[in-house]
């Protein structure tokens, strides 16, 4: 008979699994010849001799067992950390298409892209990336189609990180990423398993934590920020035409407040003399220049819009009713802002929703500002010139070393899935631009 | 990751000289051919462009002929260190008194046009600004960028073409020599202007990614 004893952190540990899975063995077990690892039925059973290790260990929730007369210790895995269970996506809604969305343990995100690629190709690494937390980051791609290269550039990246502690990969991600300052991201956040299981097949390279509802897509391009991933689930027609809106929304929000100041300010000329009166009409009483005025409701839509994010939910409606309201309809009748403002600013807003990831909303939202400011300045001559230096800007830049608008420009051989998508049929090629070991489809 | 090397691809570098040649349309060359030749004004660019082909062959054949060297080494190499050095500052010196001109002539059209009580210098420093920023990412990047905005080029170009093309009148064409054959052939290779962006352009053909395909 010897003595034994376990050592775990009692909240982050399953004490059924203790219970049945190493207590009752150790205790029913009469056979002295036996080796502890033989009948103890955890689903994992390591021996380390560090302490520090043992410690490490112990933090994950494993049960550290010690046996009197022996230099090593069992480690028995019983981890149980709380979250929630798969539920539905949140923030990337389709109508026709898989529901499930990411939560916060990265062993269900794994499982939940494994069970989207059957293959024993695909890899999953971990790396502790902080230094006083331990956090665990898991680097997902398949080994067949990674760019070596590619890889060897986040590795390295990742490694470099010289920090205390990172929860999840929203702060990961402004760990990593090139351009800091930059408007534009560079890395794709998406909370879809299977828009992560899409683009590791096409040789992307995927990081998956714990604590995070999502997983980080990289390298990333300008395009897959502006797609949706119902755009290939809905049929040819239909994908396209919901890209057609996309691309027309895009520009609206951009330009239709910064056009309506630059014509009422600079190019009067430029109105029909109808509609010409009409929009002179509603500005009569107005005591502002367009591009106060303007500046004023895109300033109210902005607060309206994060008022509704941060709101507790039953105050909810009360949001709708203050904005529709009192900005809509009193401000115009308190001769603050003419109605077409309203429905300038309104349109604008109503089409910036139409691209849906986080942050490549934000920075539309903020070049519309910075081009409103310019079509103040200059008028359409201002416009143009934003215009091309965001154009210049954008083509700069790069993720991971992939131009941000290929293959567009520069050009590369790929599905051209960029404006438009082709027919599934004509989809041959991986995209070229992330330099695949196996470039065909089939 | 194969890093690009600040070359240009064939699309980029196509679009990038249609829209040169194009520009020449959109500042005062046709108001000038018009003014001299009358109503023969449109046949001026394409006489222009059967007269250039010759000294565009030319230049094309000796440079193909140095590998992977622009057209500012061929130079050199051709006149010598000094009286090469003495070629290209003149033809620098032609090229940016043309570029001054036409960027002026730029500014003043978008200030008569739009800014009536703007200085022209501050348009022009707002232009000049832009054209530095582009310029200093680099030829790969305006290649770039001139490929994207190509389409909406191309659309604002039809939606024009529709709109006055029902204004045209087709006799307008007629006599076709309008001031007289002589005048016509005089004026049109006397001002070769409007294809003078290819030198430029082969002068920068060491950036072009497939040169030996030309």
């Amino acid at each position: 008979m010897k003595k034994a004893a376990i050592l775990y952190i009692d909240t982050i540990t399953d004490p059924k699994s203790i219970e049945d899975n190493i207590i009752t063995p150790l205790l029913t077990n009469k056979d002295t010849t036996k080796e502890i690892t033989d009948f103890i039925t955890a689903q994992s059973i390591t021996t380390k001799k560090v302490i520090n290790e043992i410690l490490i260990e112990i933090n994950k929730g494993n049960v550290a067992l010690f046996v009197e007369g022996e230099s090593q210790v069992y480690l028995i895995g019983a981890t149980q950390f709380d979250g929630r269970s798969v539920e539905k996506t949140e923030n990337e809604n389709v109508v026709k298409g898989p529901k499930e969305a990411f939560n916060e343990k990265a062993a269900t995100n794994i499982s939940l892209i494994r069970k989207r690629t059957k293959n024993e190709k695909l890899v999953v690494e971990s790396v502790v990336i902080s230094k006083r937390s331990n956090n665990d980051l898991y680097i997902l791609y398949q080994k067949d189609l990674v760019n070596e290269k590619l890889l060897q550039n986040v590795k390295n990246r990742v490694k470099s990180l010289d920090v205390d502690a990172i929860q999840n990969l929203s702060l990961l991600e402004q760990q990593i990423e090139e351009r800091k300052y930059s408007i534009f991201p560079t890395i794709l956040y998406t909370e879809r398993p299977d828009r992560a299981t899409s683009f590791l097949e096409d040789g992307y390279i995927v990081l998956l934590m714990d604590n995070s509802p999502d997983a980080l897509v990289l390298p990333a391009t300008f395009w897959s920020f502006y797609h949706n991933s119902e755009d290939h689930y809905l049929r040819f027609a239909y994908g396209n035409f919901t890209r057609l809106l996309r691309y027309l929304a895009l520009f609206i929000t951009l330009f239709t407040s910064a056009v309506y100041v630059a014509v009422v300010t600079y190019h009067s000329e430029m109105v029909p003399p109808d509609l010409l009166l009409a929009i002179a009409a509603t500005r009569e009483k107005v005591p502002f220049p367009a591009a106060i005025e303007v500046l004023i409701m895109e300033f109210a839509f902005e607060l309206i819009r994060e008022a509704g994010l941060r709101v507790p939910s039953p105050i909810g409606p009360t949001i709708g009713i203050v904005g529709a309201l009192i900005l809509g309809q009193a401000a115009v009748q308190a001769n603050i802002v003419s109605p077409i403002v309203v429905i300038v600013v309104a349109l604008g807003g109503l089409s910036s929703f139409a691209v849906g990831d986080i942050s490549m909303n934000f920075a539309i939202r903020i070049s519309r500002f910075l081009l409103l400011l310019s079509a103040s300045l200059f008028g359409l001559y201002g416009i143009t010139v934003f215009f091309t230096i965001g154009m210049f800007y954008m083509v700069s830049l790069k993720s991971f070393g992939v131009p941000y608008l290929s293959p567009m420009t520069p050009t590369y051989k790929s599905s051209s899935d960029t404006v438009f998508r082709k027919v599934l049929k004509n989809e041959l090629f991986r995209p070229g631009y992330v330099k695949p070991k196996d470039l065909k489809k089939r | 990751m194969e890093e690009s090397k600040g070359k240009i691809g064939l699309k980029e570098f196509t679009v990038l000289t249609i829209i040169m040649l194009g520009l020449k349309v959109a500042d005062d060359t046709p108001s000038i051919l018009f003014e001299r030749l009358f109503n023969a004004g449109w046949m001026a660019p394409i006489i222009n462009g059967i007269v250039m082909i010759i000294p565009l062959y030319l230049l094309i054949k000796v440079v193909t002929s140095y590998e992977q060297k622009g057209l500012i080494h061929v130079v050199e190499d051709l006149f010598g260190k000094f009286l090469g050095y003495l070629v290209l500052l003149i033809v620098w010196l032609l090229f940016l008194s043309a570029l001054i001109i036409d960027t002026a002539i730029y500014s003043d059209i978008i200030g008569s046009m739009y800014f009536i009580k703007t200085p022209t210098i501050v348009i022009y420093g707002v232009l000049m600004l832009t054209c530095a920023y582009g310029a200093k990412r680099g030829l790969e990047h305006i290649g770039s960028v001139a490929y994207l905005v190509f389409p909406y080029v191309q659309a604002a170009f039809l939606i024009s073409l529709l709109l006055t093309i029902f204004q045209g009148n087709i006799h307008f064409l007629f006599p076709i020599l309008g001031p007289g054959g002589w005048e016509v052939m005089k004026e049109s290779t006397m001002r070769l202007s409007i294809y003078a962006v290819f030198f430029l352009f082969i002068s920068a053909c060491a950036f072009y990614e497939k040169f030996k395909r030309f």
